[in-house]
């Protein structure tokens, strides 16, 4: 494609060129709730040329005025820090077609192809595709392979396809998915999604440590203590018992999302930040994770799973009550990790990574806890031997997204009184302008062709290489569940693993 | 709030550490509020010094607004003077403003410091403004009144700045070769003339940007009145410096008086322009695309958004105006 003569980057902003999104599993709860709304407000803020095209697929009947209509209820709800504007919505809505059909039947991609010829030449879309793949794990080979049978994977234009996570349940099974989705489509072309990576305060930690000369210097294991990442959730399953049934907190959180927080903390400074040098990094740091043995697996991983608790006032069942679960579930609801870093900035530095639901709150952070000062001076009878009140750095995913550094001071007074001090950054209040969703920076970013914040299938096999061995333990064991109360910060083993090392949990 | 009779730096900066002191003493009317409550409720935000020269008969209200609105984006220190014509006495005053963000706690506000001064003392607010701003963060000024058209010289004022904004389109604006002046000498420069046509362009960028220059061969731009307004004046230059082997010529046309109401690119390509709305056809159906610039506010925060070289206005503004050597604005 020729070079745009009158681009102006520094004041344009970045802007999807035609194109048509195909999304499968349409009639689905992921579309209604995070890709229609992120599509509607990227059409709002005009990041989306006037041809944009979407074409939904499911299984359900219905005709494109239908597929509209829903549409607009589903982002009218469910669209985040915005109002809903109908002149907004109506041109967008145009370009909103429907195409009813089983991805099981290949004369649904007969069809599909027809219909992207019509919409192509409607719209001037220049043959552009994306596919988005919002359908049951278990279909994404399949439909890939449809696409491919069709000739839909090659044409005019470019041809892209976006898949959502899980990418596979284990190593083997995601070198297979991986395997099968490349018969279809090369890698540059295949966009996995970890919706977390989209977070701006996510994409904010590259620029706290890679924008700021100060804090670098300080990266690695000669200041930093360890590293804390926490994702807690105050709900528990909230009617998805049988899917997480499969899941768990380690596939479903550890494996992908908190790995991926871990690398963006650990990384490499990137020489440039073109989308494969960043790939690089991050995927080289996830492979200097050490991965077990399984006699190691014991003392640095723990499971864990809730039973029945009190929340808010309110008794709340443990997850072996919840409808589809098998009262005897094995499922780890909580999950609580001690990864080594192998590499010469990080070795024996532990971070200690966890995720739970039914945890007393939801919060989402990186805590780095700096070595404490070499001698406590201000030490006083009576203090014993405690050390100096170790610097304490918060990076705050979620909520009340921003930075935290805490750090002593002299408390007001006669006398040498010291007390911990925090000084905050909260994101919301330094830029008042409204954050994109995840989902809205990560759409963008596919339909122009970014990858940076995407996953590739190396990192992918990295992080299921870290995991393994501590699933293929677990298999092996049964375990004494439920071992924590909804409600609490999760089982007293994981306490126990950090206690090991002298250190304890934020928030226990 | 509070008033200062001898205006001089000093006393000004104390003004400010006073009132930061009373704004975080707890309120006297919430006498028992909750120990981690008190004097926590106020944030103190300045991300740089925002100069901002008025007539002394502007609306206070409406420029309270405007900076208002912009501090949610980009808190500054904003030094406000109003520019009178008759002699008198500097007078300044200190105020916060505050807003507090939707389901938080902690109000965040910013100084104001508001100046008086007629336009034969330029030069002595100059002296007092200089100590004033925020150290160690950027400086914009923002040339809004049209009295300073009349001023001697304004080089102490631009030189209170890294980046110096102006409005071609309102009376009084510096010309075109000052404002290519300004720029020659390394200063940074922001015309809102200039951001108005920002949607435009980026509408433009995506409809003909990607063309082969040998089929542009003809643009022509339409206006109201008998002559183009600034902003059409830099739409032009901006076309001509990208497809410099196209004709873009200007026709007098329909419309509000100097601005543009169509754009035709020959052969197949014709916009209409009304109320902020640009209409055109791809292949048989037609689109409408929302080009309006928005409000005062949003022009101010686009320029703030861009404290470095930018080039392409930059370049834009050099095919505008051939170079005149320095008369008005001396070089930094």
């Amino acid at each position: 494609m020729p070079e745009n003569a009158l681009q102006d980057p520094l004041r344009f902003q970045r802007t999807a060129p035609p194109c048509t999104l195909v999304i499968f599993g349409a009639n689905g709860d992921l579309c209604k709730r995070k890709l229609m709304p992120a599509l509607y407000r990227l059409a709002y803020d005009g990041a989306l040329t006037a041809g944009f095209a979407v074409i939904g697929i499911s299984r359900t009947k219905m005709s494109d005025d239908d597929f509209r209509s829903r549409m607009k209820e589903a982002v009218s709800k469910f669209v985040e820090n915005s109002p809903f504007d109908e002149d907004a919505w109506r041109p967008f809505s145009q370009g909103l077609f429907y195409l009813p059909g089983d991805t099981n039947d290949d004369q649904v991609f007969r069809d599909l192809a027809d219909k992207l010829k019509e919409v192509s030449g409607s719209r001037q879309t220049g043959g552009n595709v994306m596919f988005y793949l919002s359908t049951q794990p278990s279909q994404y080979a399949e439909i890939a392979e449809g696409i491919g049978r069709a000739g839909l994977a090659t044409g005019e234009g470019w041809r892209r396809i976006v898949v959502e996570k899980p990418f596979g349940h284990d190593l083997a099974s995601a070198r297979q998915l991986s395997a099968r989705l490349q018969t279809v489509f090369a890698e540059p072309d295949i966009y996995r999604i970890d919706h977390y990576l989209g977070k701006e305060t996510v994409q904010n930690i590259l620029a706290f440590r890679f924008g700021n000369g100060i804090f670098e210097p300080l990266w690695n294991r000669r200041f930093i203590d360890h590293v804390q990442i926490t994702a807690a959730e105050s709900i528990g399953v909230e009617g998805r018992g049988a899917y997480y049934q499969e899941a768990g907190a380690l596939r479903d959180m550890v494996q992908n999302h908190l790995l991926q927080v871990l690398a963006t903390v650990a990384m490499e400074p990137s020489s440039t930040f073109s989308s494969e040098v960043v790939r690089d990094e991050r995927a080289k740091l996830i492979r200097s994770v050490r991965v077990m043995k399984p006699e190691e697996v014991a003392a640095n991983a723990v499971g864990g799973q809730y039973g029945p608790g009190r929340i808010a006032g309110k008794d709340v069942s443990g997850f072996r009550q919840e409808k589809g679960v098998d009262p005897e579930s094995q499922t780890d609801t909580y999950a609580a990790v001690t990864f080594a870093v192998e590499n010469w900035r990080w070795s024996g530095v532990p971070f200690y990574v966890r995720s739970g639901k039914y945890l007393p709150r939801r919060v989402t952070e990186v805590a780095i806890q700096f070595r404490s000062a070499p001698l406590a001076v201000f030490r006083k009878e009576g203090d014993g031997d405690a050390p100096a009140t170790p610097n304490l750095l918060i990076l705050r995913i979620q909520p009340e997204e921003g930075i935290s550094l805490m750090f002593s001071s002299k408390r007001p007074g006669s006398g040498m009184t010291l007390r911990p001090v925090s000084m905050d950054f909260n994101y919301g209040g330094s830029f008042g302008e409204r954050s994109p969703s995840a989902y809205e920076t990560l759409l963008l970013d596919a339909l122009i062709g970014d990858p940076t914040l995407f996953t590739r299938q190396d990192m992918v096999e990295a992080s299921w290489s870290v995991v393994q061995p501590i699933l293929d333990y677990w298999a092996t064991q049964k375990f004494a569940f439920p071992n924590y109360a909804a409600g609490t910060w999760g089982p007293a083993a994981a306490d126990a693993m950090l206690a090991r090392r002298g250190h304890r949990w934020r928030h226990a | 709030m509070s008033a200062a009779e001898a205006v001089n730096p000093d006393h000004i900066l104390k003004d400010l550490a006073e009132l930061w002191t009373s704004m975080g003493q707890p309120h006297s009317d919430q006498p028992e509020a909750p120990e981690a409550q008190q004097g926590s409720g106020v944030l103190r935000a300045c991300a740089m010094t925002l100069i901002v020269f008025v007539d002394e008969e502007d609306d206070p209200q409406d420029i309270g607004q405007t900076l208002a609105e912009l501090m949610r984006t980009h808190p500054s220190r904003a030094l406000v003077v109003r520019v009178g014509q008759t002699d008198g006495d500097l007078q300044s005053r200190v105020f916060a403003q505050c807003w507090k963000p939707h389901g938080q706690a902690l109000q965040i506000c910013c100084e104001q410091v508001e100046l008086s001064v007629s336009l034969n003392r330029l030069n002595d607010a100059a002296s007092i403004l200089a100590p004033v701003t925020a150290p160690d963060l950027p400086r914009v000024v923002w040339f809004r009144s049209s009295r300073l058209a009349a001023a001697a010289d304004l080089s102490h004022l631009v030189a209170l700045g890294d980046k110096i904004i102006v409005d071609s389109t309102r009376p009084g604006a510096p010309a075109f070769a000052d404002l290519r002046t300004l720029m020659m000498a390394g200063c940074l420069v922001g015309d809102l003339a200039w951001t108005r046509i920002t949607r435009l362009r980026e509408l433009l960028a995506q409809l003909i940007g990607r063309r082969a220059p040998e089929t542009l061969t003809r643009i022509e731009l339409t206006h109201g009145g008998s002559a183009p307004g600034a902003s059409a004046k830099y739409l032009q230059a901006w076309l001509r410096r990208a497809f410099p082997q196209a004709a873009v010529d200007f026709r007098s046309g329909a419309g509000p008086a100097e601005e543009l109401s169509a754009i035709d690119v020959a052969p197949d390509l014709k916009i209409q322009i009304d109320h902020g709305c640009a209409k055109y056809e791809i292949g048989t159906r037609a689109q409408y695309a929302k080009i309006s610039p928005g409000p005062e506010p949003r022009l101010l925060a686009e320029e703030l958004n861009i404290i470095e070289h930018d080039r392409i206005f930059e370049s834009t503004l050099e095919r505008m105006t051939p170079w005149s050597p320095p008369f008005r604005i001396p070089a930094k």
